[in-house]
């Protein structure tokens, strides 16, 4: 392992473990309302994915895991997982190298983050022709088409900066989306929690009747077909690029068609939305009960959240620090800066917890939803000061229906590509891929 | 900086060029000789310059290359080859920053490998970029921009001004991509799923509060020939009833409220017989009274309180009126329409009576025909053809036959329209092969989104019809009629807004413990104080380039504290005091620590740290923004100078120390001095005098020719006398009025404007309408 247990770290402090407790222990209103599944299916429980993408990477010193023979010992910032550990896969000495400059300068941070998933080298550009590979979500997503009201959910925490650049000379698109459905067309995120409960379960009136249903739907179907129409008639007049804007639009139409026709999920419980969240903390609370009702309801099975936007500028005041992440993230090896950024880590992972611990109160026949889902954690860099993307933090969490075997770590041949531990996964989902991205050859052997 | 006047350019371009300099590094290699085409241009940079810059290790490239370790690239791109300096504007012969702006300069700046260019080099560069100048002038192109989605701003304003929508539903859309430093660029927005999604719902409730429907309500129809009894007939569409005659039947109201309760009546076609009166009772109790003038057929609508269950109908024909007073049957009932339950109003925002112009349910073809084409003018901002207003129309139809009111056909046309291409982009429907003015229908929309951010409104549209608008006396006129109008504001928010990073300021977080005066309506207080600022500059006759160092701001009673200035800060006793909670403009007397742009507390905050300034990020803005010399970013081997631990005095030796570094002086020896001159502002705009620590502020920056300035005051008269900065505000606002990235072939439509701003004394106004007249706004260029 490359990772080196600290042990001259004093233990999880009493207070630290009391504010993990207490984020565990706290109970929003969703709980409420857990939906019933029909019990008599005799059909597997599906299996889901979630990417989780955490920006600005860690102190690696502190991030990791060691196996041992009565388990995981876990590093400081990864201690509130603890009650999690069985659940917890470890890889080590993975490398997102399409992200690597290739003589493109700097701008690690958008280059990460656009080869989060897609493991494509981006092309560099602040404004026209972006351009990345589809993203491994999206492969899944397109394979998902009809058997779920949504493909597939993009969410994230922030909506990204409406004035000046993001990083380096890379438009901002690049820094904040990790899906991406076609090599210029990044799938913007819904980032409020409300707006999400009421894309999943508001719109459709319980009360209505067959006619009126039918009624609805028939108009839907003529808007849809006349505004299809508009489109083809526009198309004939337009330019290569122009067309390229209205495909994107006709891709919407399509999926949209798709949405509304779809027969209407019954999760009896899932009847108010959350209320306006008071702080980041709660956001993200609420976003993870959101993810786990989305999958427990089956509206979808393949989730990409974005904890926040690449070099995220966020402050965090609950820890007392109030400078941006992503500008201590350049800690210069300044003792005082690193400690901070472990602080931040704990707090990342103690949300990271609040979702496993979710995943894991809904029972799924004799197991529970987080024995049926992979959470597959990352960053865009390793070491947020020398913007490294070797090594990268990769943590997978779940069990996705018996095809991983966590409670381990693994450690694997230096510069061994991520791009075939999204190999492996896909195949697991039942994607036969066999080459991925820039640099995926085969799959990542040993997950299971 | 130093500037190559006007008048050193050529005015033809070099037809004739020999073949390579006799003494040519790159012997044997050979350009073609004919001028006027790119190759040319690309070869002889080829055979002349780049070995130039190439010619020994201290060459430009050895620098500033983007393969190499010691990166300090020109732009963003690192761009070295002849495609990639003239697409970043490094060819040009009169700007600053440019290749041949640098070697004149070498002596002054710090090139530290000693990259100093010989006289003859220097003029061989000259002859070069100034003869490629007059190529690119001899042939420009205007551009061509990209099919252009409405981003979430434009999105407002429009349903805002064509349906009186002011719940802003754009707010929910995704975030737009910005690009160029605007998020107004066509090629940038895309259209994701999601965003699809949004549109259809915001469709969907817009269309039914335009209409005044209600989301609950449901429309109940009843055929008169099923529900009737009584005296009368079943006709083939209808009951009959003749004078005297009645026709009863229940209804059942399933849910108690507020109902309309229509009905649809007419006299057959071979009636001569006079006109017939109606009476309908409900439960016993007369509701209403319709007379029927002449042979159309008319619908009765009355609005009853109804508890659930069963009601008595009853309809009466003559009723009460004695033999000969005129009134007579037959009369045809075609149907009933129970629709409710509604609440007491209709909800907030309806559209009804500027939509429904005319009777749709009595004439639902000829007045849906009607109502469509108008509203279809609006909502596509030019009128629908044939096919396009067939298929509106029969969402008219599709409704009747449903057995629906003929509005609700027009509710889901409206919604169809609001979702259409047409709305969700502003198509220019041109040859994409050839370079085409655009019609004057898309350059109604080209000004008011560029001036409005919102739709040409009924007077363009109408200028655009008649073709008037396409004339320059009347462009010009209305360049002036909307610049008056309040929705030019659009222009300060979203322009103004972007361009001085106004719109960031919302996501400061500053430190509460160190900043507590900081809050909400300071923050909402100097966001205004610079929109009002720059409107004055753009509505008032003033030079642009006094926005550097007018004496005047605008202030309310909490910001003036804040910013410590008192009564004896203002010239003139006008000004009441204590000043209250609106803005007010007050002149500043010469030594009060504001007056210009620079000294804003939105820019010194949007441009610093939570807790501390960042003199780089300040002096990254003023290069950025003001001179259009965006740094290029830092080197990936050379982290970013150390201002994450506490400021103290040492942290501009640091600095300092940094800057000797060849690979971050390029940039640093200007960013670092500009962002030190504003070191008496804190991070949240406040006055100091000492830093964190107590040590007096050193707000002095000396740029690498040895220029020395002392405070933003000095900062901004050296500003004032550079002219980068008119030239790249005019290419920041014709980025933004176009909504594309300047182009090489734009290069000399930037100089031309640029020229003419500089002659009217830097009137905005009149940049705005130079643009507006320029070809790349007039004209839609070819594909390439």
């Amino acid at each position: 392992m490359s990772f080196q247990l600290n042990l001259r770290r004093p233990a999880l402090s009493r207070r630290t473990f009391l504010k993990g407790l207490g984020t565990l222990l706290a109970l929003p209103m969703l709980d409420a309302m857990i939906p019933t599944r029909g019990s008599a299916s005799t059909q597997p429980f599906p299996k889901r994915v979630l990417f989780y993408y955490v920006p600005n990477g860690f102190i690696m010193e502190e991030w990791g895991a060691l196996q041992s023979g009565v388990g995981l010992s876990l590093s400081r910032i990864l201690e509130p997982l603890t009650p999690f550990q069985s659940e917890l896969l470890f890889l080590s000495n993975l490398d997102n190298y399409p992200s690597s400059p290739q003589g493109e300068g700097p701008g690690q941070h958008a280059r990460g983050t656009g080869s989060f998933l897609t493991a494509h080298h981006i092309y560099k550009t602040s404004g026209t022709d972006i351009y990345n590979g589809v993203s491994l979500d999206q492969l899944l997503a397109e394979k998902m088409a009809g058997t779920t009201p949504f493909r597939s959910l993009e969410l994230g925490t922030e909506p990204g900066y409406s004035a000046g650049t993001c990083d380096s000379g890379y438009s901002c698109t690049y820094s904040q989306n990790i899906a991406w459905s076609g090599p210029s067309t990044p799938l913007s995120k819904e980032i409020s929690p409300q707006a999400l409960f009421n894309r999943l379960f508001a719109g459709t009136n319980a009360n209505e009747s067959e006619v009126q249903k039918q009624r609805r739907l028939l108009y839907q179907q003529s808007i849809l077909d006349s505004v299809s129409a508009d489109a083809a008639q526009l198309h004939q007049h337009l330019g290569t690029q122009d067309r390229q804007k209205l495909d994107e639009y006709l891709t919407g139409i399509r999926e949209l068609e798709q949405r509304l026709n779809a027969p209407p999920v019954s999760c009896s419980g899932a009847t108010q939305a959350p209320p306006k969240a008071v702080d980041r903390q709660e956001l993200i609370r609420q976003m993870s009960d959101l993810m786990t009702l989305a999958f427990q309801c089956d509206m979808t099975r393949i989730i990409t959240f974005m904890f926040a936007n690449a070099a995220s500028h966020q402050t965090f005041p609950w820890l007392g620090i109030n400078d941006y992440h992503h500008v201590i993230s350049h800690h210069m090896d300044d003792p005082d800066t690193i400690e901070k950024l472990v602080q931040i880590g704990i707090w990342e992972m103690s949300m990271v917890a609040y979702l496993l611990q979710k995943l894991q109160s809904v029972q799924e026949g004799e197991g529970t939803l987080l024995d049926n889902t992979l959470v597959y954690f990352s960053s865009e860099i390793a070491d947020g000061n020398a913007h490294t993307y070797t090594n990268m933090p990769v943590m997978l969490a779940g069990r996705m229906g018996g095809t991983i075997q966590p409670g381990r770590c693994l450690e694997y041949a230096a510069g061994t590509p991520i791009a075939n531990l999204l190999i492996a996964l896909a195949q697991r989902m039942e994607l036969p891929l066999t080459t991925f991205g820039d640099d995926g050859v085969s799959p990542l052997d040993g997950l299971s | 900086m130093r500037h190559i006047p006007s008048h050193l350019m050529p005015l033809l371009p070099l037809l004739v060029l020999t073949a390579c300099h006799p003494d040519d590094a790159n012997k044997g290699c050979t350009f073609p000789e004919e001028a006027a085409t790119l190759s040319h241009y690309a070869q002889r940079f080829e055979c002349e310059i780049y070995p130039l810059m190439t010619r020994n290790e201290n060459g430009c490239v050895a620098c500033h290359d983007a393969s190499s370790e010691r990166v300090m690239r020109m732009g963003s791109d690192g761009a070295t080859t002849f495609e990639q300096l003239r697409a970043g504007g490094f060819l040009n012969p009169t700007r600053g920053g440019t290749v041949l702006d640098r070697v004149q300069r070498s002596d002054t700046l710090q090139m530290p490998l000693g990259g100093q260019w010989s006289t003859e080099d220097i003029e061989r560069l000259r002859q070069f970029v100034e003869a490629l100048e007059s190529y690119s002038c001899s042939d420009p192109s205007p551009g061509r921009v990209t099919l252009h989605r409405l981003n979430r701003s434009e999105y407002d304003s429009t349903v805002r001004d064509i349906l009186n929508e002011t719940g802003s539903p754009a707010a929910d859309f995704p975030v737009d991509d910005s690009g160029n430093g605007f998020d107004n660029m066509a090629e940038v927005l895309s259209i994701s799923p999601l965003l699809v999604e949004k549109y259809w719902s915001a469709s969907d409730a817009m269309a039914t509060t335009a209409l005044g429907l209600w989301t609950d309500a449901q429309n109940i129809r009843l055929e008169a020939e099923a529900l009737g009894s009584g005296s009368g007939r079943e006709v083939e569409d209808g009951w009959l009833l003749q004078r005297d005659g009645t026709m009863e039947g229940l209804i059942i109201v399933p849910s108690p409220g507020e109902y309309t309760l229509r009905m649809r009546a007419y006299k057959p076609t071979d009636s001569v017989s006079s006109n017939p009166w109606i009476t309908v009772t409900l439960d016993g109790v007369t509701v209403g009274k319709q007379f029927y003038p002449d042979n159309n057929a008319v619908v009765f609508e009355v609005h009853q309180s109804l508890a659930s269950g069963n009601h008595a109908l009853k309809v009466a024909v003559c009723q009460d009126f004695i033999e000969g007073d005129g009134c007579a049957g037959p009369l045809v009932i075609d149907w009933f329409e129970l629709y409710g339950p509604l609440q007491e109003d209709p909800p907030d925002g309806t559209q009804r009576e500027e939509i429904l112009t005319c009777d749709i349910e009595a004439d639902p073809s000829a007045c849906g025909t009607q109502i469509l084409q108008s509203l279809a003018l609006k909502v596509w901002r030019r009128p629908p053809d044939t096919d396009e207003l067939s298929r509106l129309l029969a969402f008219v139809s599709l409704a009747q036959t449903q057995g629906e009111r003929a509005e609700v056909g027009i509710r889901l046309a409206l919604q169809c329209m609001l979702l259409s291409p047409h709305f969700i982009f502003r198509p220019e429907v041109t040859n994409p092969s050839a370079s085409t003015p655009i019609s004057g229908y898309a350059l109604a929309s080209r000004l008011s989104y560029f001036l409005w951010s919102s739709s040409p409104d009924a007077r363009l549209l109408s200028l655009a019809e008649t073709g008037a608008l396409l004339q320059k006396d009347t462009l010009l006129q209305e360049v002036d009629r909307m610049l008056a109008d309040p929705r030019a504001d659009a222009l300060v928010t979203n322009f103004g807004g972007q361009w001085l990073y106004l719109r960031n300021l919302e996501q400061v977080a500053a430190d509460q413990t160190l900043f507590p005066e900081y809050d909400d309506s300071i923050q909402a207080a100097m966001e205004q104080e610079t929109a009002l600022y720059f409107r004055a500059f753009l509505q008032e006759d003033r030079s642009f380039l006094d926005i550097l160092d007018a004496p005047f701001t605008y202030l309310n009673a909490s910001l003036a504290t804040y910013y410590d200035i008192a009564p004896d800060d203002i010239v003139g006793d006008n000004v009441p005091w204590p000043l209250g909670a609106e803005l007010v403009k007050v002149e500043l007397n010469a030594d009060a620590q504001r007056g210009g742009i620079l000294t804003h507390g939105s820019l010194q905050t949007v441009t610093s740290y939570p807790t501390r300034t960042s003199p780089v990020t300040r002096g990254k803005w003023v290069m950025e923004q003001l001179l259009c010399q965006a740094p290029a970013p830092p080197p990936t081997s050379f982290p970013p100078p150390d201002e994450s631990g506490s400021i103290d005095t040492s942290q501009r030796e640091q600095m300092e120390a940094h800057r000797s570094d060849p690979a971050c002086a390029g940039c640093h020896a200007y960013m670092d001095p500009i962002g030190f001159s504003m070191e008496n502002y804190n991070a949240v705009g406040q006055w100091r005098t000492e830093d964190d620590l107590g040590f007096p502020i050193d707000n002095s920056g000396v740029f690498p020719d040895g220029r020395i300035f002392h405070g933003v005051g000095e900062l901004s008269q050296i500003l004032k006398a550079d002219p980068a900065v008119p030239l790249c505000f005019t290419q920041q606002l014709f980025t933004y009025a176009l909504g594309r990235a300047p182009t090489p072939e734009d290069s000399c439509t930037l100089d031309t404007l640029n020229a003419r701003f500089r002659d009217s004394d830097y009137r905005i106004k009149q940049l705005v309408k130079e643009l507006v007249l320029s070809e790349p706004f007039r004209i839609q260029g070819a594909e390439k």
